[in-house]
């Protein structure tokens, strides 16, 4: 779940000024309550992924169609997520370099951690997890250095700001609806619910602290205008045998783009398999190759912000869609049962 | 056989890296000319004066600092030129001190300055800035024989020490946090040439953008104080001709407190101190405890004697370092706006108490 959303959070959920910092408990609860239809479509299909329920569900052909539509959106928040974070990369450690070697490697890393399948996968997360965890560590200096008055007043906004902070910010942790995705390949699935529980909450902890922190640390301005609020906090972090821990933190949260955009990859890769009915490890290698050519496809600014702003939308589509699932599921099952009663 | 391949791969991978070719993007840290200190001076609307110091690694020349100065209309355009001129090129990630002079703050262009420093990721948030008296230039290209370096000089100096924390101390994150607060205004440290070496004097009062007016030592430490630094620097306190007391400060703490009225707003600011006594000259002994109980009766009168006159100044240059309108923000719902604090600060009343504890009086009767 975490990848470029939470070095963007403070920004993205600023609309409400300094009353932003309880607002990732909030999106945590939704998120919570949207796990449970994805949960529930899910079980109801123990072996199949979302590919086959769709074919399953709306029949062959609109199944397909449907899963081609994914991949496509799939793939544009692929290149969303890359883009922007080679971006940073270049603004920050990179400075006069073109970004065409790092874009190569992150996307071999990423073929070679998807290649292993969905296990190699959460390895690869849970490794991450322990790896960046630390880094809430340098949060301290912007306790240091901030003013915990800014946490009041609580509700200082009004109702249009709330929704542009939510439907901005919401964004930052989408990621949890792939859950359908890999269900099938969970061994106690009737934990999934509990764990998963803990896994947002666990991830709600930290976009809660650095919220916080970014309250306390930045004045509204600051909050407003700074595209990266967690990079100029790793910025003002004063070791005595580190000069720059930005660079350490931002080369970091490699892990944490590698993570999501590997497990990404291998839902692509399971989602041609289901398409062309057979499995090959050779679609990954195509899906690799399309991501890297979309990134080089020169398209026009306008057309790239309207792409990679909006592209979210669909995440959030997908995270409402078990709810359309459910209903369907439920008339179908109905109707199966109907002339035998 | 196929772990010697791999074996030999590695090793032709860490030989021939030896061989790649040089790389104008990314110098080796000789080619580098690390600059430490930058000045800007005020030429006119247009254009400013820029001067930089980078250390010299080299032990073959005789100044252990270079320093170069060009005119340019932006701050990127002058770092190329100087680069046209330095044997290496200008590197800013280990800028610690920005210092701009009197007349560059005045103009309001500091600002433009800082957000270029800002919005730049290879600088520091924590490189710090100050204000010169007169020509900031001179400061970098002055001659210390007795220092080791001007680089490192300068950077101590502007490195806060206990016994000068009635200075601020700012930094660029500070700055720009303060100057975009409608809450509060920034404060910058002011440094005077005396004596042919660089001196923290004063402290410097923005409004926003523009740089105000001075004001001194004592007041910066009242600000630092109220603004709740808990380490404060040792001070005078003159209580009559024949009676003064220094007391060093252990501990301070600062609560402030509205009454949520916005028409009539009150402030009351609790400030106490712990502290122990530096010095002392009168006529009392300081042995006895009635006599202790009438000196911090004393101190504490003086104290928030000078903390009415010093808000009775603020109020005259309408500006708050401060923040004393924070518990009212705090209670406040809407867009705050720089105008709400200046029109408060004109009605505000405020009611100041000053608890001082001393706690030790030295190892002497």
């Amino acid at each position: 779940m975490i990848a470029m959303g939470l070095l963007s959070l403070p920004n993205q959920i600023s609309a409400v000024g300094y009353s932003q910092w309880w607002l990732p408990i909030l999106f945590g609860i939704i998120a919570n309550l949207t796990i449970i239809p994805m949960i529930w479509i899910s079980s109801k299909y123990k072996e199949h992924d979302l590919f086959k329920i769709h074919e399953i569900l709306f029949g062959r052909y609109v199944g397909k169609g449907i899963n081609v539509l994914l991949l496509i959106m799939a793939i544009i928040l692929m290149v969303s997520t890359i883009e922007r974070y080679l971006e940073m990369i270049q603004v920050v450690a990179l400075p006069y370099r073109t970004v065409t070697g790092p874009l190569i490697i992150l996307l071999i890393v990423a073929v070679l951690i998807a290649r292993g399948g969905i296990k190699s996968v959460a390895r690869f997360c849970i490794m991450t997890f322990f790896l960046t965890a630390p880094l809430v560590y340098f949060l301290k200096w912007g306790i240091a250095e901030g003013e915990i008055t800014h946490l009041l007043p609580l509700f200082n906004f009004t109702g249009k700001e709330f929704l542009e902070a939510t439907e901005q910010g919401y964004s930052t942790i989408v990621g949890y609806e792939l859950l359908m995705f890999y269900f099938p390949h969970i061994i106690h699935q009737e934990k999934v619910f509990k764990r998963a529980t803990l896994g947002i909450w666990i991830t709600i902890s930290f976009y809660t602290a650095v919220s916080i922190v970014s309250v306390m640390h930045f004045s509204e301005w600051q909050l407003e205008n700074l595209l990266y609020p967690v990079l100029n906090l790793f910025k003002y972090v004063e070791l005595s045998f580190i000069e720059k821990v930005d660079t350490l933190g931002i080369t970091f949260w490699v892990f944490l783009i590698l993570s999501s955009v590997a497990a990404y990859l291998w839902v692509l890769k399971e989602g041609i398999d289901s398409l062309r009915s057979k499995k090959h490890v050779a679609h990954l290698y195509v899906v690799a190759a399309v991501i890297a050519l979309v990134v080089y496809i020169p398209f026009s600014q306008g057309l790239e912000e309207t792409l990679y702003g909006k592209v979210f939308y669909f995440s959030y589509a997908l995270i409402l869609w078990p709810n359309l699932l459910c209903l369907i599921e439920m008339i179908k099952s109905r109707k199966k049962r109907g002339p035998y009663e | 056989m196929n772990k010697t391949i791999w074996c030999l791969l590695v090793i032709c991978m860490l030989m021939c890296s030896g061989c790649a070719g040089k790389n104008e993007a990314q110098p080796s840290l000789e080619e580098l000319a690390m600059v430490g200190v930058i000045a800007f001076d005020y030429m006119d609307e247009s254009t400013m004066h820029i001067t930089v110091i980078a250390p010299q690694p080299s032990p073959d020349a005789k100044e252990h600092t270079q320093s170069y100065s060009v005119d340019a209309s932006m701050v990127e355009e002058g770092l190329v030129q100087v680069s046209a001129k330095s044997d290496r090129m200008i590197n800013l990630s280990q800028l610690r001190v920005a210092l701009f002079s009197e007349e560059f703050a005045k103009k309001g262009k500091l600002l433009e300055v800082v957000e270029y420093f800002y919005r730049e990721a290879e600088v520091r948030e924590t490189v710090r800035i100050g204000i010169v008296k007169g020509n900031a230039g001179e400061v970098l290209e002055g001659d210390y024989p007795d220092k080791p370096n001007t680089n490192v000089y300068i950077n101590n100096l502007m490195e806060p020490t206990l016994f000068t924390t009635f200075s601020p101390f700012t930094d660029l994150h500070i700055f720009m946090a303060d100057a975009k607060d409608p809450v509060l205004s920034p404060t910058v440290p002011y440094l005077e040439i005396k004596d042919e070496l660089p001196e923290i004097t004063k402290i410097a009062l923005f409004n926003g953008n523009h740089m105000l007016d001075t004001m001194n030592q004592e007041d910066g430490k009242i600000i630092q104080a109220l603004s709740g630094i808990k380490k404060i620097a040792p001070s005078v306190i003159n209580l009559s001709e024949e009676e003064e007391i220094v007391l060093k400060f252990i501990n301070s703490k600062v609560k402030l407190k509205s009454n949520s009225n916005f028409d009539s707003p009150k402030i009351s600011i609790k400030l106490s101190f712990e502290s122990a006594l530096g010095e002392y000259r009168g006529p009392n002994k300081l042995a006895t405890d009635d006599h202790l109980k009438k000196l911090q009766k004393d101190v504490e009168k003086k104290m928030e004697e000078s903390i009415y006159e010093l808000l009775g100044k603020l109020k005259k240059f309408k500006v708050d370092p401060i923040g004393l309108f924070e518990p009212l923000r705090m209670k406040y719902h809407g867009k705050w706006s720089e105008d709400m604090t200046s029109q408060l600060l004109e009605k505000a009343e405020f009611d100041v108490t000053v608890d001082i504890e001393i706690v030790n009086i030295g190892s002497l009767k």
